[in-house]
């Protein structure tokens, strides 16, 4: 249920904003990375400011746990090729 | 209580004997169903493959996505080390891990097979990481034929497939090919033995094998 390669990555990121464009949900963090998500539906949360804490996914149910104890659940558009993350250089560290 | 014991007993071999068969007669894909498997790609540039370890960070391909895959293309059941699931563009070349972009490849069928593939996919990444051919190019490539890429850029130590069929060498030369709509069987050198389509065919080892599966040999393989 936990994504063991994900959580060590987000782990003490903080959400700084979030676009949902189509189909796609973008997560800015403070440290400057970007999670790109495909959705299987539109991601309406108010979740800036939220510090990660761990990730979590069941096949395309996601779910971004946070340090103050709330969860987001997100859907994916499909169990797998729906999550990408870059750093601030725009380096890819994480795939799905 | 001894006859329902004796038809019980009657029902386990039956299922067995059933499975058997049907595990038996799906016969390794050579080359992936382009309806299944189109190929899929990630969102990444050539300075993103180019990186050591690139992928490792994109490889996940959980098991329930593999049962898919193998379901997909009517594989029961397959022994440890038969089978790998593929990304039929690599992950190396900026390929997914969708179920559009996996097929279970054959390790054991000669002369194609998954260790052939592997060569291809590292002489890509190379080629690709030396500027010698854009990732695109070799993206196109190998998802469309990846036999061909092969003989292109590694060598002609493989033959090229003829006539697009798919079917294995061995099963051609040495397997008795039945159409299951029609329930006919074709044997090696008979006039309709590459004519059966890959969605229809069935896979015996023998004429006798067909026979007993109720199928009937083709009036023009005598």
């Amino acid at each position: 249920m936990r994504n063991q390669k994900l959580t060590p990555i987000l782990a003490g990121r903080t959400v700084k904003h979030t676009r949902q464009t189509g189909g796609v949900l973008q997560i800015a963090f403070d440290d400057g990375s970007v999670m790109k998500i495909k959705t299987g539906a539109p991601f309406k949360d108010s979740i800036a400011g939220k510090k990660v804490k761990a990730v979590r996914q069941k096949a395309i149910e996601f779910y971004l746990d946070f340090a103050d104890g709330t969860a987001a659940p997100i859907a994916l558009a499909a169990e797998t090729a729906s999550v990408m993350l870059r750093d601030k250089a725009g380096a890819m560290e994480y795939a799905d | 209580m001894q006859k329902s014991l004796k038809l019980i007993a009657l029902f386990c071999l039956a299922s067995v004997i059933t499975i058997s068969a049907s595990a038996q007669s799906v016969s390794p894909p050579i080359v992936p169903d382009p309806a299944k498997t189109p190929g899929d790609v990630l969102e990444v540039t050539k300075s993103d493959i180019c990186v050591p370890g690139y992928s490792k960070n994109v490889r996940n391909v959980p098991e329930s996505v593999k049962r898919q895959v193998y379901a997909s293309y009517g594989i029961a059941s397959h022994q440890p080390k038969e089978y790998e699931v593929d990304h039929l563009i690599s992950l190396e070349l900026g390929g997914s891990n969708s179920l559009k972009n996996l097929w279970p490849q054959s390790y054991v069928t000669s002369p194609y097979n998954a260790h052939k593939k592997d060569v291809l996919e590292n002489k890509l990444h190379k080629l690709v990481c030396d500027g010698a051919i854009d990732l695109k190019t070799a993206q196109r490539e190998i998802a469309t034929d990846w036999i061909g890429a092969y003989r292109k850029y590694v060598g002609t130590d493989i033959p090229p497939l003829a006539g697009g069929n798919t079917a294995p060498p061995a099963t051609r030369s040495g397997k008795i090919i039945g159409n299951k709509n029609s329930k006919i069987y074709h044997a090696p050198g008979c006039p309709g033995y590459n004519q059966v389509s890959e969605a229809n065919r069935v896979y015996f080892g023998s004429a006798t094998e067909a026979e007993r599966a109720g199928y009937v040999r083709a009036k023009n393989c005598r």
